[in-house]
Parts: C-alpha cells; structure tokens; sequence
C-alpha cells in the first residue's frame, strides 16, 4: 500500500497556488509603486509650478505698484507672512539693500532674468536656517533689483506623505500576498490531501471509492469528476469481471460435476468395450461443452478490446442477411418452425463482416433455439429514406419480460425458458459487444407472441 | 510433428499412425528446424510456442529455405490476428488448441493430400457422382440433382477431398465466407439435406458419417 504522506508547512512555497499568488503579488507590487511614483512625480511637477506663479503673480503685482510704496509693499508681504514662506529683498541701483528679509541676493539669481529659478540651498537669510526655494530676480526700472523667494518645503512635505503612503501600501500588499498565498495553497494542499487519502484507500482495493468534491465546479471539482467518472467505469467492468468469474465458476461447476461423475460411474460399472466407449464420448462432449464456453468467453474480451475496429471496411447489410438467411434456414426446417427472410437492398455500412455476420447468425440461433416447433422466425432487412439500414429478427417464442432484458445482455444470463436448452448463456452478450464495437443501435421488444430484436446499423 | 509436449504428441502420433502415416516428432524448434529441413515429409504439425525457437519464426525460416511442405500450424492462441499472422508467416492452415483429435487428423490427411492427387478441371468423378462445374450440373448415375448453389459447392468440395474425413469447421471454412464458428446444428442439417438429395434410399449411401465427427464421401464399391 502506498505510503500517504502527510504534507508539511515547508511544501507551502512549492505549491502552485502559492507560487502563483507570489507572482501577482509582485506584479501588484509593481503596479502599485509605479502609480505612486507617477503620483509623487506629477505632484511635485504641479507644486513647484504653483510656487512659480505666484512668485511670477507677485512679481507683476511689485511692478505695478508705485515706487513710493515699493518699500511698504515689501515690508508688509514680509511681516502679514506669518509662517514664514515669503523672502524678498528689494535692492537700490548701487546695491543697497531697501527692504526685506533676505541678507544678500542668492547666487541661483544674479543674473536677475525675471524668471524662476531653483535655490536648493535656500535664500541667505539671517534668522533662520536657509531652506530650499524657488526664487526670481527681476531687474527694475530704476536700476534696482527684486528678489523674491517662496520656500518649498510644502512641496517636500507632500512628497514625503506620498513616499510614506507608498512605504505603507507596498509592505501591506507584501504581507497581503504572503497571507492570501498562504491561505489559498493551504487550502490546495488540504484538498490535495483529502484526494490522497482517498487514492490510497482506492489503490488498497475499496473501488466503491471516490474523489471528494465540493461541487463548486472549480477545477479540482471538475478533475475529480473525470478521475470519478474513470472509477466508476472501472468499478463497474471489475465487477461484470468478477460477475463473469463468478458466473463462469457457476456454468463451468456443473458440466465438470457431471463430467466427473460420469467418468466415476463409468469406472464404478465395468462394463463392456461399448459401454466404456460410450461413457466417454459423452464425457468428451460434455469437455466439448466447457471449451465452448471458454471459447466464447475469450471472443467477447476479444471484440470488447475495440482493436478490431482497425479493420473495419464496408459492408454490404444484404449479403449479409442473406448469407445468415441461408445458412440458418436449414435449421428452422428441422426444427418444425416457418422461416421467412424479407431482404431489401439498402446502402453500406462500414464494420467487420465477419462479426456482423457472427452478431446476426446469435440473433437467428437463438431465435431458432428458444421457439417452439410450429412457430415462425423471420428475418428483415429494411431501410427507411434518410435512415440507417435496419436489420429485425422475429421469432414467435415466450418472449423476454421486462426485468429478463434488462439483465439479458450481460454475460451468462438466460432466460427462464433457456435453462434447458444447450447453449453457454453468450450468445446476446457476443450480439451486445458486436454492436456496440460498431456503435450501432440494439433494441429488444415485445414481439406479441415472441421477441423482436433489432439492431440499427448506424 | 513438432510438439513440445509429450502427452498431446503422443496422442497425436497415435491417431496418425491409425490413419497409417508414419510420424517423427520433435520436441523443440531447432530440432523441428532440422528435421523439417532434411527430412521429405508430406505435412508438418507445427507448435507455436516451442522452447528454444518460436513456431512462427520456424515456420518463417523454413519457407525462406525453400522448404514447401505443408505447415499445420497449431495453437493455444485463437485470436483473428494470431491466425492471421500464423497463415502469413507461411502456415497453410491454422487449428487452435485444444482440438478434437479427428480435426487434426482430417486437417493433416487434407494438406498431405493437397501436394498429391489434386483434381483439376471442370468435370469431377467420383463413382456415380459427376460434377460439372461450368454447366452447374451434378448427377449421380443418370439422376439430376437439385442442388442450390451452396449445396452444390458443399458437394465439390467432398468430390475434391473424397474418400477423406471433412469437419464441419472444414466444410464451413472451405464452403462460406464468413469466418465464425456456427456451432454444431447447423452444418448438421445443411449436410443432412445434401445427403437426402444425393443417397436417396435404395441408394448406397455416400456420403457417411465419420465416427469422432465429420462426413467422408465415399464411392461405394
């Protein structure tokens, strides 16, 4: 028996479900650093260029105010700026410093072009610790010069909280995919397992055994129901096996009784030469009888094997009928019973001859064999516009009831009328196997007297 | 005969000596090979499974020598390919294990005949019975005889194998197209009505019974 392993929390990572759920987490991580990166980008992009406007706004706005309050304007952008963001610095033609809170013109803006430029090292200024800026250095009419600096920690402050959010997300999207991963190839293992267990139980020999399901339809639902279906097909082909070993057993117990009782009896009397002689011709007949069986055993395996479908080729359905018609017709003469053969040409059919005929010559044996003298068997070979041919044995005999044909196409089983008559009980079940190697159609119905058995070829 | 085992051979050996043929027997293929190869027999039994050299590649072997003694090839495998594939490697014909001895016997007795006196043409004899084969016309003395078709070639085949035993697996093998084995009956009673229109009853009967199963015609004396 094999062994069942049991699985380990180290067979995690090896398991599809989690190996799978590590790549969407990194492809999740992916996406998530690349959207906060165009995030924090844009922002930072849009930030500083609010900072210039202003800066540019402001600058306008100094240019229209007139040079007598120029001074005032300075002081009060400095001093109503409460938190600290503003710098400025007015200058006099000869470089004097007129206003503002900046000690000396940054070195980013002495070219003094009226347009914005970074000072990452932030305006000199006395007070305080210099900061990075944005800042314009306008030259003015008078030969003076303004400079206005906007510090840009808001801008930093905001990238930082993007930079933050993302250092959060991408350790809880971290943490999320080991988790799920985790969860769901757990999950996978538990009902790898649970198919394990129920494996191992099959392989020890339970066939009535099967694969759980969760009927939700996942894949392992529809893996299991495939492996299922397969059991239940071989749970069902063991036992016809053993049905026909027991069977066999039981068919082939009472011929070799009688055989050996027969020889036993022989002994027993003495007798003469002739009496010996005969003793053993029935003894030899009755062997005759086992090998038939055993024979007829084999040919069934052999046709339900399906290889003798590489051999198929066409088939005409009314030689056929009339060859079986004619090799069988002698035989219902002998037996006292009306044989008709109604045979119409109909189109080809592919199969095996050999079979078919074989198939056809049961169908008419049996027929024969089951009604008794003075009845009628008959033979047709039909085929309706569009149809496939149809062939129909009738015989007017005790018929089957309802429950004997549900069990006449297995192996062994006759009918209660059969019991006295010869025969190994294989004759339908030979017919069942043929037709069904074709994938024709078999049907059997009640014939009122009788039993019509009609096999549709196609 | 080239059997490996020595009970069935012995058996065998005993029904052909009966029919007076004298019988070496082989117990393995290479032996079987050599003998078959030197030895002028008029039809071999060949087993085919042998220890030493498998049948079917004795047989192979034999007929790549140009040896063309005809090969009764006997088996325990009764497939339709192990027949087919036992025929093609040069057997003449096929019987499966096991078999009643008088099949065998009837089987060897036709291939040893087939080399020898092997009627030929359109009109057959035998006795009173004449065959014609073009005009599709069987007499017996100066009676016509009704014959169908299939009759009619159930009676050629006894006229081209008279005074010898024929099975009913020979005759169904020799005289339908179907390869199946139709149990007993039915050739039964073909036979039986070949036989009422042939031997009416103040006529010497001949076609006879053959005790172990089968028919022989016979040209009554």
């Amino acid at each position: 028996m094999p062994r069942i392993e049991r699985f380990r929390l180290a067979d995690l990572p090896r398991t599809t479900a989690f190996r799978m759920t590590l790549l969407f987490g990194v492809l999740m991580i992916t996406a998530v650093v690349l959207v906060l990166g165009i995030v924090y980008w844009r922002t930072g992009v849009f930030l500083t260029r609010r900072l210039d406007d202003t800066l540019m706004r402001e600058t306008e706005e100094f240019l229209h105010t007139s040079p007598l309050e120029q001074r005032t304007h300075i002081e009060n952008l400095v001093d109503s700026d409460s938190r600290g963001y503003w710098k400025a610095l007015l200058l006099a033609p000869d470089g004097r410093m007129l206003a503002g809170n900046l000690d000396a013109l940054p070195p980013e803006l002495q070219g003094a072009d009226g347009r914005v430029h970074s000072l990452p090292h932030g305006a000199p200024a006395a007070l305080e610790h210099p900061r990075p800026a944005r800042g314009i250095a306008r030259r003015l009419a008078d030969g003076g010069v303004l400079v206005l600096a906007l510090r840009t920690h808001e801008v930093h402050e905001v990238r930082e909280l993007i930079l933050r959010a993302m250092a959060a997300g991408l350790a809880g999207s971290v943490g999320l995919a080991l988790a799920g991963g985790l969860v769901l190839s757990f999950g996978t293992l538990r009902r790898i397992e649970a198919i394990h267990r129920a494996s191992a139980t099959i392989m020890a020999g339970d066939l009535s055994q099967r694969l759980p399901t969760r009927g939700s339809g996942d894949d392992f639902d529809k893996l299991a129901a495939i492996v299922n279906a397969m059991l239940a097909k071989i749970e069902g082909l063991i036992t016809d096996v053993k049905a026909a070993g027991d069977n066999i057993a039981h068919d082939l117990r009472t011929p070799l009784t009688r055989l050996r009782t027969r020889l036993e009896g022989a002994l027993r009397r003495g007798g003469d030469v002739e009496a010996h002689r005969a003793a053993m011709e029935d003894a030899i007949a009755d062997t005759d009888q086992i090998l038939a069986t055993f024979r007829a055993l084999l040919r069934i395996a052999e046709v339900e094997d399906g290889r003798r479908r590489a051999g198929f080729a066409p088939v005409e359905p009314a030689a056929l009928a009339s060859a079986a018609s004619e090799l069988y017709e002698p035989l219902a003469a002998a037996r006292d019973l009306s044989f008709t053969a109604d045979i119409q040409p109909t189109s080809v059919v592919t199969g095996d001859a050999d079979l078919l005929f074989e198939a056809l010559g049961n169908l008419l044996d049996n027929a024969i064999k089951f009604t008794p003298p003075g009845g009628a068997v008959s033979l047709t070979l039909h085929q309706g516009a569009g149809q496939p041919p149809e062939i129909m044995v009738r015989d007017t005999g005790p018929g089957i009831s309802a429950e004997q044909r549900q069990a006449m196409f297995r192996r062994f089983t006759r009918g209660d009328h059969a019991r006295h008559t010869p025969g190994n009980g294989l004759g339908l079940s030979l017919v069942a196997a043929v037709v069904q190697l074709h994938g024709f159609q078999l049907d059997v119905s009640e014939g009122r007297p009788g039993c019509v058995m009609r096999i549709t070829l196609g | 005969m080239i059997e490996d085992e020595q009970r069935t051979a012995r058996e065998i050996v005993d029904a052909l000596k009966a029919e007076g043929y004298g019988v070496d027997v082989c117990h393995d293929g290479p032996t079987g090979l050599a003998a078959a190869r030197d030895g002028t027999y008029d039809a071999i039994t060949l087993d085919r499974l042998l220890p030493g050299l498998d049948g079917l590649s004795l047989l192979a072997d034999l007929r790549r020598g140009g040896v063309t003694t005809p090969v009764l090839v006997v088996s325990a495998l009764d497939g339709v390919d192990d027949k087919v594939r036992g025929l093609r490697a040069g057997g003449d014909d096929y019987l499966t294990k096991p078999f009643a001895l008088a099949e065998l016997v009837a089987r060897v007795m036709a291939l040893a005949r087939r080399r020898g006196d092997k009627p030929d043409g359109t009109l057959l004899q035998v006795g009173p019975l004449a065959m014609d084969l073009v005009g599709r016309r069987a007499t017996r003395g100066t009676r016509v005889l009704d014959l169908t078709p299939r009759e009619f070639r159930l009676l050629e085949y006894f006229v081209r194998n008279a005074e010898q035993a024929l099975t009913r697996s020979m005759l169904y093998q020799a005289v339908w197209e179907y390869s199946f084995d139709p149990g007993t009956n039915v050739i039964d009673v073909h036979i039986g009505r070949l036989r009422r229109k042939v031997d009416l009853d103040a006529e010497d009967p001949m076609i006879r019974t053959v005790r172990g199963g089968g028919w022989r015609l016979h040209a009554p004396d």
